[in-house]
């Protein structure tokens, strides 16, 4: 078990679609230290002589990222890796920032999220923002480029027709 | 002396007269003897002082009067004698004002003499001063007249031949001023025809400043009318941008939005992957 968890480097996780953007991530890996705390401090009350309580109950995104990467926090050094991991993927993560014209509800961005993953990076998170000029679509930043896939752009190119149409009106 | 003080001595007269003396004259009968001559006294004195008194008031009544007439004797006379005195002095003073007032008649009338004398010899010396002068001036008149006369004469002779000379000169500057004349007049022809010329440019110019301007307007106006048919774009863009901004959420736009990035799928993940 504890081989199985060395062996798989953050690159290789597989990130659940509740974790959207990297504030997930984050909250994931609290979560994690949480649930390693509680786990530490109840085997060494169990040492002392009190007794097994139990297990400590996690949250549906986390059981799914340990069910999904194959994982077992049993032992206190599987756990230690993983927190390391885990804070190796929130470092790492490939952030793409999308701004949207109005508020973006959570099954749309689990339903962009899927589509990154299996279209652009298996591990992908967004960082969401709201511009309500861009009046539909979306403004996309990644690492290094910009790409406005919004209708104020299409707008913008298009100037050009409403000016010769004016032009046309004056005569 | 205590022991010889009760020694008995045969008494004398005198001193039996004096023991009967100072028996019958005891203390008492002194001091009566002494207050009635002590009033005695006082009385003798007050009749004295009262009688000093009367003689010594008669006394000086008597020097009183005697003083008087005296000094009424003296003052009598002195009065006499200074009137005497007075007398003789106005005497003596009317006589010296006598005297005074001749000797300055007197003087008067030398005065008066003499100044007369001087006036007349005064008088004379003027008039012959007066004469001098007048031959004097009389003489100098004549010569100034001469003298005069002589310039007069030559001045004549000098403005005769000054106004030829100036004649002369008159008509060679008449003639030279001819000349200038005739060459300032083509100066001027040069002139109008330069400003002719000039007036002819400028009218050019101006025309040519006209078309430049009507150009420049028209342009002015192109730029302007392309200005608000940019303006315009972006008003109608700002139309449409606030008429359709909350029309659509984003699940409506997610197909949207997922064709495009579809489309620009290998751009995005040629990013990730740098």
């Amino acid at each position: 078990m504890t081989e199985e968890v060395k062996a798989k480097t953050y690159a290789d996780f597989v990130i659940p679609s509740g974790v959207v953007t990297r504030i997930d991530v984050a909250h994931l890996l609290s979560e994690l230290e949480w649930v390693d705390n509680e786990l530490t401090t109840a085997t060494v009350r169990v040492k002392a002589g009190a007794e097994q309580q139990a297990k400590p109950s996690v949250s549906g995104v986390l059981e799914e990222f340990l069910t999904s990467n194959d994982l077992k926090i049993d032992s206190s050094s599987a756990r230690s890796d993983l927190i390391k991991q885990v804070r190796l993927l929130k470092d790492k993560v490939p952030v793409i920032h999308m701004t949207f014209a109005v508020t973006a509800d959570q099954e749309s961005l689990q339903e962009l999220i899927a589509w990154l993953r299996t279209s652009i990076h298996p591990q992908a998170v967004i960082s969401v923002g709201i511009q309500p000029a861009l009046v539909a679509g979306v403004y996309l930043r990644t690492p290094n480029h910009v790409h406005d896939l919004s209708m104020r752009a299409v707008l913008k190119k298009s100037r050009g027709i409403l000016t010769k149409e004016l032009e046309a009106l004056r005569g | 002396m205590g022991l010889f003080q009760h020694k008995q001595h045969p008494k004398t007269p005198s001193d039996m007269a004096a023991d009967a003396a100072s028996q019958a004259f005891d203390d008492t009968f002194r001091e009566e003897l002494r207050q009635q001559a002590k009033l005695y006294f006082e009385r003798i004195i007050g009749e004295s002082a009262a009688l000093f008194r009367h003689d010594l008031d008669e006394t000086i009544d008597q020097v009183r009067s005697e003083l008087k007439t005296h000094v009424v004797k003296q003052l009598d006379e002195q009065l006499v004698e200074s009137g005497k005195i007075m007398k003789d002095a106005q005497a003596l003073a009317l006589q010296s004002l006598n005297t005074s007032e001749q000797e300055l008649i007197k003087q008067r009338q030398e005065l008066s003499a003499t100044l007369k004398s001087n006036i007349i010899k005064e008088e004379e010396m003027l008039i012959g001063v007066v004469k001098d002068t007048q031959t004097l001036a009389v003489g100098s008149l004549n010569r100034v007249s001469k003298e005069l006369e002589e310039k007069y004469q030559s001045l004549a002779t000098t403005l005769q031949t000054n106004v030829g000379t100036v004649e002369k000169e008159l008509v060679d500057v008449f003639k030279d001023n001819m000349t200038k004349i005739a060459e300032m007049r083509q100066a001027q022809r040069f002139a109008l025809e330069s400003l002719t010329k000039n007036a002819q440019l400028l009218e050019q110019q101006y025309q040519q400043l006209g078309s430049a301007l009507q150009q420049k307007v028209v342009e002015q106006e192109n730029m302007l009318v392309g200005a608000f048919q940019e303006n315009m774009a972006v008003v109608v863009e700002h139309y449409l941008l606030g008429a359709l901004g909350d029309q659509f959420d984003l699940k409506a736009q997610l197909p949207l939005i997922i064709q495009q990035m579809e489309a620009n799928k290998e751009n995005i993940v040629g990013d990730m992957k740098l």
